[in-house]
């Protein structure tokens, strides 16, 4: 009998042949159960943590699931003028990006991708597949086609998610109130910005008080003026003075909010709600008002403008001055700038201060823009501010203040914070009493003098009674103000007998042509192009028109000059 | 179908009535799921790698018709003929695996695959079971002529097998021999302090493995890191984890499964995935429950021939099969580092099918009962 090796249980082994395996067999099979056991008892484990992943655990609420994300964006509201013409609208669409980190092979994803769209370059994907990130851009807003083929790759790590992009159907015309989005469709400029908030909830659509119409031939009509003269720009509204809405409104240059990448940021810039100027004789208007309604002089009451007014070492002249005394409503027409210096010194520093705040010349006006620009008020305000401000300069507002308190001298005296949404029908219209009816029927009726027989002839819409003023203002910089670069403005009003629509035009920087006989003044350039859009507007607006305005014109001025008009009111 | 009575004293009579039946049942349930499982499964990996969407069903489907003609031969033969072609089979495989490092096609890192006949086979795969029946036979020899330095061929055996897998290197392949080997020595006889020995051998053999190859390093690292960010470098765990969540008690169905899309091995390693989203609970629960019941009905089959060579083969084959799986399942659900082990019927795999036909043949061949105890094997 052999010995056992050491590496054995001790076993007899008593029997020759195969049946000395017995006892082996016996522990083979203790030891095969044994083994049994154990593979039970592993299986066992697999099989609870089978139940415990498969029904205790729930998936995170992350989207790892389905690759086309379903989750509905919220559809942004759309914006729509006075007559439903569409601004604004969304599309939905979808925007493909990838989780570099599931990436399986970028280099053969970044190919593909690659040819999908022909404006994504290879090398760009590749390195945007392999950045250590879980979350890039490959590109947005895609057309369908583009979805289709995406998907159709069947990219692991690839995902898509549900975007809107924004279209504006009426493109720059309507840009600068409009506004745009940025590319992850929050308001970055105009009611986009503004109005963020409830466009976004998707709930109503916002209507604004623009007439498409109203704002094709405005903007057409002060790009045709800005390109005539030269100018640097040019801008533009039109208001309906008895509820604030502004009908419309027009910056030039403009852009294009649906090619955003090709925008000048200073094509951006909104000249009638962001830009303040000094508006020289434009102001005269709200000089002569204040002057009316504190009953420091009638219409007849006379100034001399015989003299320049000497302050300190420079003197205030006329322009084309008549060098005699006038009365107030000679001193408008000619816009002797020293006839008003002498009304505003009559009425006062302080009276002059309030008067101009009451009509809101001094504060920042409440539009539904987020660019709105801040008036430039001298401080302090002395004796010599009140005199340079009576005719136009020294204190700087934006064109949207000018027509708040423009629109109160003409509609009666009330004003109104003007607003780029539609009234809505039966609203009750803010209205604040600042002057009186009569002082406001006394101002158009100098205004309309302006028209039939002083600067603002070329404003001439015959049959709509066109009331208004001219203002040319020499441009400031460097601390000097230079007459060769000029600010001209023309606010006027139609139709005289009835007075609804504010107009205001402003060119920046016009220069002289054959046609103004090197004049640059707003007589020949802002008045004609008022005149243009509201021959081109009163029709649409659907104003008769009065079809013996040169015979009333007569008899309005031999009314002014019988002194026939003190007895009128 | 079949009517064969048990008076049929005919070959293919006796064939019937010995061979164990449940265990044919069961294994051609399991190719039954595995073939509506990869139909599952497999065509987002065969559209990423622009195949036809069911190439990999097709080609698997083909390979099941070998594979089982393969079990059921097998299941025919005699235990001496069993065991010749076993040692054929054995020796072919470690031929290929010498060459395979020569002329084997490189594939994801790994030379395991050689080219025959315009067939590329994975020697490994039959090297499996053929080597639990060769080493049951040292094994028994051991038993029968203690005075033959046989547990040094069964131990020399086992060292070179390893070496030829390490150099693949086929990782999973090496633990599985190790463990059948370990499972047939215990079964021999091993006393318990031996065991304690190997277990420490084995401890640290993994871990040897884990500071000498990168990628066991990276697995197990990978494994252990705190996986809870979605995004990051574990994403196939994650996403088979997140497929099983997916399934819940009843599955999404057949076909409704979306997160399988994702899963970059869904016909192969991660087929169970597949199973718990589509199918549910119940059906994993099913499948495991299948190879329990292969590996102990076959287990109780040859404890009733109480025969040391059928119980060592069987002991060493069923184990593999089960351990298999096990590693393949428990992987899938984390409970262990991924493996890269296919599971045993189910998962895509030419060479794989053909060598579980082979061993189940084989298992078969071994539990058929035996009319005369003194049969020659």
């Amino acid at each position: 009998m052999k010995k056992h090796s050491p590496f054995f249980q001790k076993y007899s082994v008593s029997k020759i042949g195969e049946s000395i395996f017995v006892p082996f067999v016996k522990m083979a099979s203790r030891r095969l159960i044994f083994i049994s056991c154990l593979f039970s008892f592993a299986y066992s484990i697999v099989i609870f943590r089978l139940f415990d992943v498969m029904v205790f655990s729930k998936i995170e609420e992350e989207k790892t699931v389905s690759q086309i994300d379903t989750s509905v964006a919220q559809i942004r509201a759309n914006i729509y003028d006075r007559s439903a013409q569409m601004l604004a609208t969304s599309l939905s669409t979808y925007s493909v990006y990838a989780n570099p980190k599931q990436m399986i092979d970028p280099k053969e994803s970044a190919l593909k991708i690659a040819q999908v769209f022909s404006d994504l370059k290879y090398e760009d994907l590749f390195e945007k597949l392999t950045c250590d990130k879980g979350f890039v851009w490959i590109k947005r807003n895609l057309a369908p086609q583009e979805q289709d083929a995406v998907l159709k790759l069947g990219i692991p790590g690839i995902y898509f998610q549900k975007e809107s992009k924004r279209i504006y159907p009426q493109g720059s015309l309507t840009a600068h109130v409009v506004g745009l989005v940025n590319i992850d469709g929050k308001g970055v400029a105009g009611v986009e910005q503004k109005l963020d908030v409830n466009l976004s909830q998707g709930v109503d659509p916002v209507e604004l008080a623009m007439d498409v119409r109203l704002q094709h031939i405005l903007v057409q009509e002060v790009e045709k003026s800005v390109r005539e003269f030269s100018a640097k720009g040019g801008a533009g509204m039109v208001m309906d003075i008895h509820t604030g809405e502004i009908l419309a409104i027009g910056s030039f240059p403009t852009f294009d909010p649906n090619q955003t990448s090709q925008i000048d940021p200073s094509a951006m810039f909104n000249r009638i709600t962001t830009g303040v100027y000094e508006y020289g004789s434009v102001m005269k208007i709200l000089t002569a008002a204040m002057a009316l309604e504190l009953n420091k002089a009638n219409l007849y009451s006379v100034f001399d403008a015989t003299h320049p007014i000497k302050v300190g070492r420079f003197q205030i002249k006329d322009y084309k001055g008549q060098n005699r005394p006038m009365p107030v409503w000679e001193v408008f027409l000619h816009s002797s700038n020293i006839g008003f210096v002498k009304m505003a010194q009559l009425v006062g520093v302080d009276a002059h201060k309030s008067f101009l705040k009451k009509m809101g010349l001094l504060d920042k006006p409440k539009l539904e823009l987020p660019e709105i620009g801040y008036p430039l008020i001298p401080k302090p305000w002395k004796e010599i501010n009140t005199m340079t401000i009576a005719y136009g300069y020294g204190l700087s507002a934006s064109p949207i203040q000018m027509a708040r308190a423009m629109g109160a001298v003409m509609n009666g005296g009330y004003l109104i914070e003007p607003t780029l949404l539609k009234s809505k029908e039966g609203e009750e219209i803010k209205k604040t009493r600042v002057i009186s009816e009569k002082t406001s029927k006394l101002v158009r009726t100098l205004m309309r003098l302006v028209i039939t027989d002083g600067t603002g002839k070329k404003a001439v819409a015959p049959g709509y009674e066109v009331f208004g003023k001219t203002g040319t203002a020499n441009q400031q910089s460097g601390g000097k103000y230079h007459s060769n670069h000029v600010t001209t403005t023309f606010i006027g009003g139609f139709p005289f007998s009835n007075p609804k629509y504010l107009i205001m035009v402003t060119l920046d920087d016009p220069s002289p042509t054959k046609a103004t006989f090197g004049y640059t003044t707003a007589g020949w350039n802002a008045a004609p192009l008022a005149g243009r859009i509201i021959r081109r507007i009163a029709p649409v607006v659907g104003i008769k028109p009065v079809i013996d305005e040169e015979d009333r014109a007569k008899d309005h001025m031999n009314l002014v000059q019988t002194k026939g008009i003190l007895y009128a009111h | 179908m079949f009517s064969i009575t048990k008076r049929d004293t005919s070959y293919i009579g006796r064939w019937w009535w010995s061979l164990d039946r449940w265990i044919v049942i069961a294994t051609f349930l399991l190719l039954g799921i595995g073939v509506i499982l990869i139909m599952a499964g497999s065509p987002s990996v065969a559209d990423r790698l622009k195949l036809n969407s069911f190439y990999f069903a097709r080609r698997h489907a083909l390979m099941i018709i070998p594979a089982v003609g393969l079990m059921l031969g097998i299941s025919f033969l005699s235990l001496k003929q069993i065991r010749y072609l076993a040692f054929a089979v054995f020796g072919f495989a470690v031929l290929c695996l010498i060459l395979t490092p020569f002329v084997g096609m490189e594939i994801k890192g790994a030379r395991r695959w050689i080219n025959i006949f315009g067939f590329s086979l994975q020697a490994s795969e039959f090297l499996k079971p053929t080597f639990a029946v060769v080493s049951a036979w040292i094994f028994y020899l051991y038993k029968k002529q203690p005075h033959y330095p046989w547990l040094w061929v069964a131990l020399g055996g086992l060292v070179s097998m390893l070496f030829l897998l390490l150099l693949q290197p086929d990782l999973g392949m090496v633990v599985m021999i190790s463990c059948v080997w370990c499972g047939q020595f215990f079964l021999t006889g091993l006393s318990l302090w031996i065991i304690l020995i190997f277990a420490i051998a084995g401890v640290s053999g993994i871990l040897g493995a884990y500071f000498l190859f990168p990628h066991v390093s990276s697995r197990i690292d990978r494994f252990l890191a705190t996986s809870g960010d979605k995004y990051s470098d574990f994403y196939q765990i994650n996403q088979s984890l997140d497929a099983f969540a997916n399934g819940g008690l009843m599955g999404q169905g057949p076909g409704e499964g979306v997160v399988k899309k994702y899963l970059p091995d869904a016909h192969a390693d991660f087929i169970f995935a597949v199973a718990g989203e589509e199918f549910g609970f119940f059906l994993c629960m099913f499948i495991a429950m299948l190879f329990v019941f292969i590996l102990i009905r076959s287990f109780l089959r040859v404890i009733a021939e109480e025969n040391l060579y059928l119980i060592l083969s069987v002991g060493g084959l069923a184990s593999g099969l089960g351990l298999q799986a096990l590693i393949n399942m428990s992987s899938s659900l984390k409970l262990i580092p991924t493996k890269g082990m296919t599971l045993p019927f189910i998962s895509y795999g030419g060479s794989s099918l053909l060598a579980l036909g082979l061993m189940m043949g084989m298992i078969l061949g071994f539990t058929r009962k035996r009319f005369d105890p003194r049969q020659e094997f």
